[in-house]
């Protein structure tokens, strides 16, 4: 899309405009809300003090009540530990007498507590009889103290603590979360900047591009083409009226000549010649008539699906950091499984679908129609987590997101098939760049927002947002053009035979490829980023929005290095050095907790992890090119490409699977850390397996 | 002819009718034959409380054997001559007196083919009375009273936590074996230690208060924390005069598994009230009588909430007030001064 074009940096500057004034408001809008929310937070939390302090303080009255002495009073420490249990932002829980002396206490006691209960400020509150109640800082903590007063007899008073740190900590949550909303309304704006005008500015502009080029090089030809009816559109119609004007001058110009070579003497022909060189000079440099049948695609309308997909792609993303905590909620035991297996059951049919279903679909999608496959696909979806959203248990929910996944694989399918109708061989790459780079966007904003959703407004209301997400995706392919195009050499894409799959899997070059690099690293990928994740995460009592920017994290790792590693591995051509050092890096990550406890840790992880993911998934596919000529020789490119994709998806289905097992034997971190093992021992067992000679980058065959 | 057709249907209404009517309201009551061990207790008031409630009519024929087991031949006798429509026995001794153990019953002594309802027995399936809770198999079922001897454990635990309890129990009384097998069997699990010492019996195997209060001060000066006091129907009659007496003294706190032994002088307890527990008897009684369900189909059951009761003036007295979290769910009982002195049966 960056191309260096006058028109297109103009376009860049202006969406850079837009982009900065969306910025600063939100900027400041997150500035004022964050000053609010601590100007807020400690009162509030004050006054929760007060009240729980209230409901104690009413228990301890009604021990004296009974005749209890005050000092004699047993079992307080338990009820200060009960009042941490609900409230773990209270720190420490003390009762003192009427000399500021401690008699009971619980927690952490901060520093300057006993010099603060004996404040004669502090000692008085004792003679109050209303509710009062006075906060002041004490250390690292907010003291909130109350008087024990049975009807006019002080007894002493009731102190409760609020750690600052939690404060803190409240308030650098809300920051995230408002950083993580920036950063996802960033991508929201240019994908819909795109959507509004970019898609057709990028053709409009293209377009206009292509036509200059072929006029500097000579090509005066006519084309036939319907322009839009923008300004760009307009002055390339003004374009093509001059040419046809200068076609008519030419073709004038020969018969002109041609007639009078004819009626003319062989004196008056010697007089022509320079004419007929002139011309025939102008004929060498430069060409009139009709254009030949534009055979490189429809590149106008090629702009037009990364909205649909975007949107689409967004509307399963959003599910990434909760679903499997709303499985848990719904489950239903079935006998025989574990129900840490049962709970990665939907997520493990979502990707057996979305793999079994692929290759069928690209032949299904190609006979109704890319557009009409998308729009099935996506009401389909639609249906499907409309019906998650209200799920009864465990049983329907599977059903619904089946209807997901089939949804999905159609979409998914069709987009792709209406990327590869639409470009030739010159543009493919720009064109599943931008295929790519929707759903790259989507996986960037979706997790991390979908997060905070689940937080906020609940599981259900979340899918409600998927659903609703998905039937805007409806809207958007609706815009889509009606009219398909089929290219004359594309050769019907069919799904791969049984035959053909046997075959493959014995092929020990194909399955070192498939089965040592290709699968362990989605099987690691859906196991840690869409199964461990989640569940691990709010495990240890954390949100949701929390497993969302871990996921955010991966993602945006992998926005950062694709590109990178993709031109690298292309330019020096050891793709397989690059499959590699992935592979072990991937494996490094979850080995990282072995280091420490702390769930910050798991940044570290998913760091790593797409840091890894992204080396090696660019140069992946390319080495099946590269290296199993054989068999692409004797089964053809689609077959093997067909059960090299579908091997790698049923990684994907694996990973969950595998993740709930490992779980069971050693918990979550073991799983993490023995997910990560046997990634890194099929990275090291690929890098040996790939060190002999006849791994060294061959001649790449004509394909 | 339509005329008659109508009267026809109106004829036939009103018998239906009036059957409906008659199976709702007996014209003969039912006849229950009821034998209780000790006089009446709270339990047979809850148990004809809750009869007068429905408006069930019912007719009841109490027998006490007044602690003397000689009697109930005598009882067996006028059940197989009056045949009542159901019998109903308070504790084990009575129940397995008329129905006799599920592998040894005697159709010449035992009760067969009259539905039993027994109450306050405190362990059916180890007492033998019957094989399983939710399905007697036999003409018996019945309530027991007792809350699961863990869930007392753990009662008093939350009270005082403690590494050694002390028991004082009637060997010859088969409730009172049975829980102290249970309490060793929670001991071994939950990890305290247990000493129990059975009372004496005199030459003619009956059990006597000798030695009782030295029996206390010797569980005391072995360590415990805790007098259990396990349902035991003699102990209930030397409680109040003999053994919580000696407790006090030595500041020896101790635990009551019913109502009755609760108001003896113990600190706490974990009870059902007997009142409730005779109208939970009276309801499988009403089973069988009004809906005609087999006995052998009714579960023997308990009540599913108990009572944390804390004696405020024993707590006050022994210098161990309850914690502090206790204060809200526990039954606190500070006795009026005029009630204390009257003991209750």
């Amino acid at each position: 899309m960056l191309e260096k074009n006058y028109l297109w940096r103009i376009y860049w500057r202006l969406a850079g405009v837009i982009m900065v004034c969306v910025v600063v408001a939100l900027a400041v809008v997150s500035y004022f809300s964050h000053r609010v929310f601590d100007r807020e937070l400690v009162p509030e939390t004050e006054q929760k003090a007060a009240t729980v302090g209230a409901s104690v303080r009413a228990l301890v009255l009604k021990a004296t009540g009974y005749g209890i002495d005050f000092a004699q009073l047993y079992g307080v420490e338990q009820t200060f530990a009960e009042v941490f249990e609900e409230n773990p932002e209270f720190a420490y829980m003390a009762i003192t007498n009427t000399d500021g002396n401690v008699l009971f206490a619980r927690g952490t006691e901060p520093i300057g507590a006993r010099t603060h209960f004996r404040n004669p400020v502090v000692l008085q509150i004792a003679h109050e009889t209303t509710d009062l109640s006075k906060a002041a800082r004490v250390g690292q903590q907010y003291i909130v103290s109350m008087p024990i007063n049975d009807a006019g007899k002080p007894l002493g008073v009731l102190h409760v603590g609020i750690d600052a740190a939690f404060v803190d900590h409240v308030l650098l949550e809300v920051l995230l979360d408002v950083v993580v909303v920036l950063v996802v309304s960033l991508f929201f704006t240019l994908e819909l900047l795109n959507f509004m005008a970019g898609a057709r500015l990028a053709s409009g502009l293209g377009e206009f591009a292509r036509q200059a080029d072929r006029m500097r090089s000579g090509d005066f030809t006519a084309t036939a083409r319907i322009r839009a009816n923008d300004e760009i559109g307009r002055l390339l119609r003004r374009i093509d009226s001059a040419i046809d004007h200068l076609n008519v001058r030419y073709e004038f110009l020969v018969g002109e000549l041609q007639d009078k070579l004819r009626t003319a003497s062989a004196q008056r022909r010697e007089d022509l010649k320079p004419a007929q060189a002139a011309l025939e000079q102008i004929s060498k440099r430069l060409r009139f008539g009709s254009a030949p049948e534009a055979a490189d695609g429809d590149e106008m309308n090629l702009n037009r699906i990364r909205a649909p997909l975007f949107a689409f792609i967004l509307a399963e993303e959003l599910t990434r950091s909760y679903l499997p905590t709303y499985v848990n909620q719904l489950i239903v035991a079935i006998p025989g499984i574990s129900p840490q297996v049962v709970i990665g059951l939907p997520i493990m049919l979502f990707m057996l679908i979305v793999a079994l279903g692929q290759p069928y679909l690209g032949s299904w999608s190609e006979r109704v129609g890319r557009r009409k496959a998308m729009l099935v696909g996506a009401v389909i979806a639609t249906f499907g987590f409309t019906g998650t959203a209200l799920a009864y248990n465990l049983y329907d929910l599977i059903l619904w997101r089946s209807l997901c996944a089939l949804g999905y694989a159609m979409v998914f399918v069709a987009a792709q098939g209406y990327v590869l109708d639409r470009t030739g061989q010159q543009n493919r790459a720009q064109g599943f760049a931008l295929f790519i780079g929707a759903i790259m966007v989507a996986t960037v904003c979706g997790p991390s927002i979908g997060g905070i959703l689940a937080d906020n407004i609940g599981f259900r209301a979340s899918f409600g947002v998927s659903a609703l997400m998905a039937l805007a995706s409806i809207l958007a392919i609706v815009r889509l053009p009606t009219t398909e195009v089929k290219l004359a050499v594309a050769k019907p894409v069919r799904g791969p035979r049984m035959r053909e799959i046997m075959a493959l899997i014995v092929n020990r070059r194909f399955m070192t490829l498939t089965g040592l690099a290709a699968m362990p690293a989605k099987i690691i990928l859906t196991g840690v980023c869409f199964y461990l994740v989640p569940l691990y995460i709010v495990s240890i009592g954390n949100t949701s929005s929390m497993a969302g920017r871990m996921l955010m994290v991966y993602a945006v790792m992998m926005v950062l290095i694709v590109p990178l590693s993709a031109s690298l591995s292309d330019a020096t051509m050891r793709r397989d050095r690059y499959v590699s050092v992935g592979l072990i890096i991937s494996g490094l990550s979850g080995l990282l907790l072995l280091l420490s406890d702390s769930f910050l840790v798991l940044f570290g992880v998913v760091f790593l992890l797409g840091l890894g993911q992204a080396l090696s998934i660019a140069a992946q596919s390319a080495l099946v090119a590269e290296h199993c000529q054989d068999e692409i020789r004797i089964y053809g490119h689609d077959a093997v490409y067909g059960v090299y994709r579908l091997l790698e998806r049923l990684g994907n289905a694996m990973g969950p699977l595998i993740a709930s097992l490992l779980v069971i034997l050693w918990g979550y971190q073991g799983s993490f850390v023995a997910l990560s093992a046997l990634v890194l021992f099929c990275g090291i067992a690929f890098t040996i397996a790939t060190h002999g000679p006849e791994w060294q980058p061959a001649e790449p065959a004509p394909s | 002819m339509i005329r008659a057709a109508l009267a026809l249907v109106i004829v036939a209404f009103a018998l239906a009718a009036d059957g409906d009517a008659q199976a709702q309201v007996q014209t003969r009551p039912y006849r229950i034959y009821a034998i209780t061990f000790r006089g009446m207790t709270d339990v047979e008031k809850g148990f004809q409380d809750y009869f007068s409630a429905r408006r069930i009519p019912v007719q009841i024929t109490f027998r006490d054997l007044n602690r003397d087991n000689t009697r109930m031949p005598g009882f067996l006798e006028e059940i197989r001559r009056t045949k009542p429509d159901l019998v109903y026995t308070w504790g084990t001794g009575v129940t397995l007196g008329v129905a006799g153990t599920y592998d040894q019953v005697d159709p010449q002594v035992h009760i067969t083919d009259i539905p039993i309802v027994f109450t306050l027995v405190a362990a059916p399936v180890l007492a033998k009375v019957v094989r399983d809770l939710k399905n007697p198999g036999r003409n018996v079922t019945g309530v027991f009273h007792v809350a699961p001897t863990e869930a007392q454990i753990r009662a008093m635990a939350s009270y005082r936590p403690f590494k050694s309890l002390g028991i004082l129990y009637t060997p010859t009384e088969q409730n009172s074996v049975v829980v102290v097998e249970e309490v060793r069997e929670v001991s071994r699990r939950l990890g305290f230690s247990v000493i129990a010492k059975p009372l004496k019996l005199d030459a003619n195997k009956k059990v006597t208060s000798e030695g009782a209060a030295d029996m206390v001060r010797e569980l005391k000066q072995q360590n415990v924390e805790w007098l259990y006091l396990p349902p035991d129907t003699y102990l209930g009659t030397i409680a109040q005069k003999t053994v919580i007496p000696a407790a006090m003294a030595v500041g020896l706190p101790a635990f009551a598994s019913t109502e009755q032994l609760m108001e003896t002088g113990a600190v706490a307890g974990l009870v059902s009230r007997y009142h409730s527990i005779g109208q939970f008897t009276a309801y499988k009684a009403e089973q069988i009588l009004v809906n005609k369900v087999s006995p052998a189909k009714i579960p023997v059951e308990t009540l599913t909430r108990f009572a944390l009761q804390v004696r405020m003036d024993i707590a006050e007295q022994l210098k161990l007030p309850p914690p502090l979290p206790m204060f809200n769910y526990a039954e606190l009982i500070v006795p009026k001064v005029e009630e204390a002195a009257a003991p209750k049966q």
